[in-house]
């Protein structure tokens, strides 16, 4: 069988906030909690990006270009990384220099910009670009939204902005019966490829691997390979002279820090490349590499994908519920947009260095997991949104970025001289 | 059942707990005769009785022969003493000694000798409860007005053991299901007299009443009780944890069971933006003002609050022995005319209270469950609930705070007055969560542990008694 395997890992870092009070708005500018975030990337370092990057090195370089991987780093974990971590940065860089990685674009902040101001969200964009490149290697023509978000608005807005490709959520509501193996086109920009993730396949991974009570516990490289021979059984995209696309996306911290070393992650993927060479006229390839295949092949499949509502890869959902629906979350999004003005009007009359310095911090305010901090929909013991979450509970999360954003809009509205 | 309050004898959580239970108790079908110190009311539902031991002792023409020759005819009625007052197991220590007597049974409920089983009939069904016979050799005793919790606590619950002790000679029943300790030396004389598991059911322990100046006897009590005890039904798993750890109790024999909301909980409608700010910026405490329900905590919040809100209004609803202590603390802090002490407020008129105001805070240093927080949501207000409290077990959906944490607490008040969707959502969520609990599966949780110590015979009793 022929089979394109394309995996993508995400690498993001927030700047969380420390507990600001409302009674240090007007008092204080001081709203990061530098000490938790240097903790904890130091801490995913240890157990991931710097264990998870040696053995990436290492079978991109023993295997010369017949495995390859894809990457979205974050602009706010690159600068957490400069900050707190250099060898870090510097470990990821020799992954690109091999070659055999890439780098998506996205934006600087990890934001939901997209839903709610395109010049900013072009901003943003424009930023990562220029983060990526001085840190890192240039990022290709593919775009990854934050968390995956797609609608027909943000595609056409990717689209106009000379993106070929987007990274998307298999998402059942959207393909209803039709199969993520394939590379579709958006009906609101039909020049854009969609790259689809398998979630089945990939939340194996991310999810499922070390779950003792899951049926296929303990799961193998050889077992993995054997769920993707079966895909050949039926295979729509064959059937149409084509080769099926296997996104397998996931989150970079799958490896090491969900998934603790302890599980057999790390062996279980070191061994996966060469089981997947066993498997006649699979390849490797990076998104970009896809992109151009779908640009030439002329037997893609002609179903556009219509998404008039935002999707994600978040939770069963798929949708923005993580980050917005509930009261709480609408009001702080309203909130943290509807300064915009007032920033960049502000901006005019500050000297370079506050004024970059004045947009930094509402772009950190941006980031989508200050939102997703204030999800309620479940509120089960060790629920994934309560682990990440550095607050007491989402009503917490809610008021102490109400605080900030209280003493940023103070800011914008004082004068000048009490800015200095 | 045997109990110290219950409506309208009561002081405050506890006589509601109790009535809701017993009366779900009753609606599934058991038969519960549910006996205090004294209840001059007498309330005879289906399935259900509540009597005073007292009036028990003297409709069987039973005469108190007392110290001071004081006769029953020179009290006009036995009544409940207003809430209030001297509210001993909650506030201090009582004044008399225990006696003799009294020691001796104390000392009987150390010894843990299992009781003598005897053979008993169910009671299910039976004409009501009432003494049967007189007692014989009635000791001498200390004939006072009966309070909840008079200054000679100590005679009352001697008294309480002997009536209800002489109910065991006359009355067979399947089990005991005592609520707080002054109850428990009680329960274990009526297994003494009947061979009957005993239930106990720990609505507050010494701990959470005294902190670290722990009644030594009023502990002693609790401890042997435990001990002794067939099974625990704790409020929470914070008081199961308290039971487990300071008594040294094997978690296996404590059952958690939830208090749950007063009478039906209205479905929840969605309250306008409009309608929240039309509240007063009102700042709500209800309890008692001592010690373990932190009212000073919560007057030292305030001030930090006053410092960035200009409007908020702090009341304090209840009495208690830190009365002077906070009024004098209010002034230290300099926020006297923001605070307002509104007194005891009859529990009819709280609703009222929490209708008219912002926020609800519990910052108790320690409190097994906090019915308040409860009716606080049912009237459409969010709560900020002590992270020492049993109820944020079940109000998962709530602001909490460590009660010594002012600055937090602060925060979480002053973003209540100033966060319409805030308060909107934590209204919301917290009704639905509400809405989750109710008496009938508390009373479902209790029965299950019944039948699973008294087996087939009692599932058998209750299972005949259907159908009210």
């Amino acid at each position: 069988m022929a089979i394109d395997i394309c995996f993508y890992f995400q690498v993001h870092q927030p700047w969380r906030l420390r507990h600001y009070r409302f009674l240090e708005v007007g008092r204080s500018s001081v709203y990061f909690d530098e000490e938790k975030n240097a903790q904890i990337l130091r801490k995913v370092a240890d157990k991931c990006y710097l264990p998870m990057n040696n053995l990436l090195h290492e079978l991109l370089t023993q295997y010369e270009g017949r495995f390859k991987v894809s990457f979205s780093i974050s602009g706010t974990a690159i600068q957490q990384m400069e900050s707190y971590a250099p060898d870090v940065l510097a470990s990821f860089k020799r992954v690109f220099e091999t070659g055999y990685a890439e780098l998506l674009s996205e934006t600087s902040h990890h934001s939901l910009a997209a839903l709610y101001s395109p010049s900013e969200f072009k901003a943003q964009v424009a930023l990562h670009r220029e983060l990526a490149t001085k840190h890192l290697i240039a990022p290709v023509p593919v775009f990854r939204n934050t968390e995956l978000i797609t609608s027909n608005q943000i595609a056409s807005l990717v689209s106009e902005m000379g993106y070929q490709a987007m990274l998307m959520e298999g998402a059942d509501h959207i393909l209803r019966w039709r199969s993520p193996l394939f590379k579709y086109r958006m009906e609101s920009a039909p020049s854009l490829v969609a790259l689809l993730k398998n979630y089945r396949l990939s939340d194996d991974i991310a999810f499922r691997f070390s779950d003792r009570g899951w049926a296929q516990w303990p799961l193998t490289a050889e077992k993995f390979v054997s769920w993707v021979r079966m895909i050949d059984l039926e295979n729509p995209v064959a059937a149409r002279g084509g080769i099926p696309f296997l996104g397998l996306f996931m989150d970079y911290e799958t490896f090491g820090e969900h998934q603790w070393a302890s599980t057999g992650i790390f062996d279980f993927f070191r061994a996966l490349p060469q089981r997947f060479f066993e498997l006649r006229n699979s390849r490797f390839i990076t998104p970009s590499e896809a992109t151009t295949a779908a640009l030439v092949d002329q037997n893609t499949e002609s179903f556009l994908i219509d998404a008039p509502e935002p999707f994600s890869w978040a939770d069963v959902e798929r949708d923005l519920s993580a980050w917005r629906g509930n009261p709480i979350q609408d009001a702080a999004l309203r909130a943290a947009y509807q300064i915009e003005n007032s920033i960049r009007n502000k901006i005019k009359e500050l000297d370079a260095e506050t004024a970059a310095d004045l947009l930094e911090t509402w772009r950190r305010l941006q980031t989508s997991d200050h939102f997703y901090y204030m999800c309620t929909k479940y509120f089960a013991d060790g629920d994934v949104h309560k682990y990440f979450n550095p607050f007491d509970s989402p009503y917490d999360a809610h008021i102490i970025y109400m605080n900030v954003i209280a003493d940023l809009a103070l800011r914008c509205s004082a004068q000048k001289q009490k800015i200095a | 059942m045997l109990g110290w309050e219950y409506p309208p004898r009561f002081a405050g959580g506890l006589g509601k707990a109790c009535q809701g239970l017993a009366q779900a108790m009753a609606r599934l079908g058991a038969q519960v005769t549910f006996v205090l110190p004294t209840f001059p009311q007498r309330v005879s539902e289906p399935h259900l009785e509540v009597v005073g031991a007292w009036e028990c002792l003297l409709e069987a023409g039973w005469e108190p022969k007392t110290e001071s020759q004081a006769s029953l005819e020179s009290q006009p009625g036995l009544r409940a003493v207003p809430v209030g007052v001297q509210l001993f197991p909650y506030g201090k220590a009582p004044d008399d000694r225990i006696s003799r007597s009294l020691q001796e049974i104390l000392d009987r409920m150390g010894d843990q000798a299992p009781p003598t089983p005897r053979s008993r009939r169910s009671l299910i069904g039976t004409t009501p409860f009432r003494m049967r016979k007189i007692p014989k050799q009635a000791p001498v005793l200390p004939v006072s007005t009966p309070e909840i919790y008079g200054r000679n606590l100590w005679a009352e619950i001697e008294k309480y053991c002997f009536s209800v002790r002489h109910l065991g000679e006359s009355h067979e029943v399947d089990l005991v299901h005592a609520h707080d300790w002054m109850t428990f030396p009680a329960a274990f004389e009526f297994q003494r007299m009947t061979g009957v598991p005993v239930f106990l059911h720990v609505h507050a322990t010494e701990y959470d009443r005294s902190g670290d100046q722990l009644n030594q006897e009023v502990f002693r009590i609790e401890r042997d009780g435990f001990r002794k005890a067939d099974h625990i039904f704790a409020v929470s798993r914070y008081t199961a944890g308290i039971i487990e750890k300071l008594y040294g109790i094997n978690k296996r024999k404590i059952s958690v069971i939830y208090n749950a909301p007063e009478g039906e909980v209205r479905p929840y409608t969605p309250t306008t933006d409009a309608e929240v700010e039309a509240r007063k910026p009102h700042v709500v405490f209800l309890g008692r003002l001592t010690f373990q329900k932190g009212p000073d905590h919560f007057l030292k919040a305030a001030a930090l609050v006053a410092q960035a809100n200009d409007e908020a209004k702090f009341i304090l609803c209840g009495t208690g022995d830190m009365m002077e202590k906070l009024r004098h603390l209010a002034h230290r802090l300099g926020i006297e005319d923001r605070v307002h002490f509104a007194g005891f407020v009859d529990p009819r008129d709280v609703d009222q209270v929490l209708q008219a105001s912002r926020v609800l805070v519990m910052p108790s240093v320690s409190e097994p469950f906090g019915l308040v927080a409860l009716e606080a949501i049912r009237c459409g207000m969010p709560v900020i609930l002590s992270k020492q409290s049993g109820v944020r077990e079940v109000l998962n959906r709530t602001l909490q705070v460590d009660f010594w944490d002012h600055e937090k607490l602060a925060d979480q008040i002053l973003a209540a007055l100033r966060l319409p969707e805030l308060s909107r959502q934590l209204v919301e969520e917290g009704s639905g969560e509400l809405s989750q609990l109710s008496w009938e599966k508390s009373g479902q949780r209790v029965l299950a542990s019944y039948r699973q110590l008294l087996g087939s015979t009692f599932a058998l009793s209750i299972g005949g008694s259907h159908g009210h």
